[in-house]
């Protein structure tokens, strides 16, 4: 190259193109966790976001619909980035896995993707193609031990994933720890979408229904909102417990942090449903909860397992109904013990930083040494 | 291998006259008076551990387990369930799988897990009586599965579920009555479909479940009248049925194919 080629000037910051379905305003683990990243790191990298959530636009986040507007959006994007000499391309859904490597392709840039949890088990032949992409990237990065093993099964080398727990401050205020013993029957809550089965609120119910009976139980709340409100209003009846249970639907952060600091223990019953091919990713609801200082009883299943700290939280078999009120007995009966853990999820719940997280997926994402094209060709099969 | 019958405002030896056909004869009968009425449990001579047991106000009757599925293994003691009883009161046998039953030595009522292998039906020339040999079955309403939707639930995908948590089976054990009916529940011969597993135990696994569990009104009949009649048949062969199928943790995924998804 002569001096009269001079290259043209690069970006000095790092840049990223993000791909993603969901994303803030939308509610739920995943847009919360991809749009924290962004905002966490924008001070190391310079993201650009492409998605097909609604919402406002801004210099950052690129709108769109479907996956000809997505493919569209980021193939625009291939000068800017380009342009920089650190760039990256992250799929924030595995099914964009495709997209994500023909841009990477034609911009030179390494591909990695971040997973959840139920999109790995595909239910479609064009998902599981979809899934085949992974084997390609540069880092596969989970949010539990759980969906680890899952992307291993689909045949990506363990050498190129890592799991980070998906461990966000929440956005309520934060009642103080421990929290007096009122005298009567434990406050039972729940936060979660009433959307799928696997969420598996009749099994915390029906343990509400035994342990009303003889007063262990005074009140269980479930907060979130779905299209299954109705059949669980019609459970809560059969149960005969419209008395002692209530669903509140969608709360803000204000109304949250009141209906957790008038609760004793926080539940989180998800299981592993086959029948759905449904499960849970991480569980934030259940640092939530101990983040209001609340022991919390914790089905034993995929990604909820990770969120859980054996010092506040006690894990049970999510589908055995007798250890369910077991072990919501045991912590009523011993009130020192619901008190300490108490004090001990509070504690949790401080040390909880959203930027840290965030921090920690942008540097699995990155990973090590940036692949060349040469190693997308062998990692293909092609030499 | 227990059998049992109350009956309202009669004497033991009247209800002894009304089903004395009915009562296997390897069974030890037990009958008592009682202020509203009468009891009666026959079991067989050779059952270890003991089927049925009184504690306090109460007869418990049955093969309790631990297991989710209701599976044979691992069992529970009566005196676990009685346990609880007295904790929690009389819903506490919900909270049981496989074949059980608690009926209140106070009233006469009877209280029966979810799966309602053991529950009750009153015989349709006396209404005064309750056995585990009527006809239909007075299932416990806080069993009965709500329709619900629940986005890409499968019934063959649930069929798998449960038998991913099947033991090995062995032989068929075929619950033929020459006397009666068969047990046909769509286009299968569900007394057929039986099988043996460890011990005693049978399970029932009929070949177009996911057709019957998706069918509200089939699925219907096989708890309040099908399985019932497997369950008294195994009981008169001296074997005792567990149907994972009919369990909690089916019972309340069942709906959930039952209603179109939220626009």
């Amino acid at each position: 190259m002569t001096s009269s080629q001079t290259p043209p000037a690069r970006a000095v910051h790092p840049r990223a193109v993000l791909l993603t379905i969901d994303y803030t305003p939308q509610t739920g683990g995943q847009p919360l966790l991809v749009s924290s990243i962004i905002n966490s790191t924008s001070d190391m990298i310079d993201w650009c976001v492409v998605t097909a959530a609604p919402g406002p636009e801004t210099p950052q986040v690129v709108r769109t619909n479907g996956y000809l507007g997505l493919a569209r959006a980021a193939w625009g994007l291939r000068d800017w980035l380009a342009a920089a000499d650190d760039r990256l391309v992250v799929s924030g859904h595995v099914y964009l896995g495709p997209l994500a490597h023909a841009v990477g392709l034609a911009t030179r840039s390494a591909v990695s993707t971040l997973c959840y949890g139920r999109e790995l088990v595909p239910a479609r032949m064009v998902q599981r193609l979809a899934l085949a992409t992974m084997r390609l990237d540069h880092r596969v990065v989970t949010i539990s031990s759980n969906s680890e093993r899952l992307v291993h099964g689909l045949g990506v080398d363990p050498s190129r994933t890592e799991w980070v727990g998906c461990e966000l401050r929440p956005q309520f205020a934060s009642a103080t720890a421990p929290r007096p013993s009122g005298g009567a029957g434990l406050r039972l809550v729940t936060i979660t979408r009433l959307a799928e089965g696997y969420k598996n609120l009749e099994v915390t119910l029906r343990a509400v229904a035994v342990l009303v009976a003889d007063g262990t139980v005074d009140h269980y709340t479930i907060v979130g909102d779905g299209p299954r409100m109705e059949p669980l209003r019609e459970r809560v009846a059969q149960l005969d417990l419209d008395d002692h249970v209530t669903l509140t639907g969608r709360l803000d952060n204000d109304a949250l942090g009141l209906v957790l600091a008038g609760s004793d223990i926080g539940l989180f019953s998800s299981r592993n449903s086959q029948a759905e091919g449904g499960f849970e990713g991480f569980g934030i609801a259940v640092q939530e909860l101990a983040a209001a200082g609340l022991p919390v009883i914790v089905g034993n299943a995929a990604g909820a397992s990770d969120a859980v700290r054996p010092d506040w939280g006690t894990l049970v078999d999510p589908d055995n109904l007798l250890d369910w009120v077991d072990a919501i007995s045991a912590l009523a009966q011993d009130e020192p013990e619901r008190r300490r853990r108490s004090q001990s999820a509070f504690d949790f719940g401080q040390c909880l930083d959203t930027s840290i997280t965030a921090r920690a997926y942008l540097d699995a994402l990155r990973g090590g040494p940036t692949p060349t094209p040469i190693d997308r060709r062998k990692l293909m099969g092609i030499f | 291998m227990v059998w049992a019958a109350t009956a309202d405002a009669m004497s033991p030896a009247e209800l002894l006259c009304r089903v004395a056909s009915q009562i296997p004869a390897s069974h030890d009968v037990t009958l008592r008076h009682e202020p509203w009425g009468c009891w009666l449990v026959a079991a067989s001579r050779s059952s270890t551990p003991a089927q049925w047991l009184t504690s306090g106000r109460w007869l418990v009757i049955g093969s309790p387990t631990t297991s989710v599925y209701g599976l044979p293994e691992p069992s529970l003691p009566l005196a676990e369930v009685v346990e609880r009883i007295g904790r929690f009161g009389p819903r506490a046998v919900t909270l049981f799988s496989g074949p059980v039953a608690a009926i209140s030595l106070d009233s006469g009522e009877w209280h029966c897990a979810l799966n309602g292998l053991l529950a009750p039906g009153r015989l349709p020339d006396d209404r005064r009586i309750s056995t585990l040999s009527a006809p239909v079955r007075d299932l416990p309403p806080e069993a009965r599965p709500v329709d619900d939707h629940s986005p890409a639930f499968s019934y063959q995908r649930l069929v798998g579920e449960i038998a991913e948590h099947l033991p090995e089976l062995g032989p068929r054990f075929e619950l033929h009555d020459p006397t009666a009916h068969d047990v046909v529940l769509g286009d299968r011969l569900w007394s057929s479909d039986v099988f043996e597993v460890a011990g005693d135990a049978l399970v029932s696994w009929p070949s177009n479940l996911s057709d019957v569990l998706a069918d509200p009104v089939l699925f219907d009949r096989a708890r309040s009248r099908s399985v019932p009649e497997l369950v008294w048949r195994a009981e008169r062969a001296g074997r005792t049925l567990y149907a994972p199928f009919l369990e909690r943790v089916v019972l309340d995924q069942v709906g959930f194919g039952r209603r179109r998804a939220a626009s």
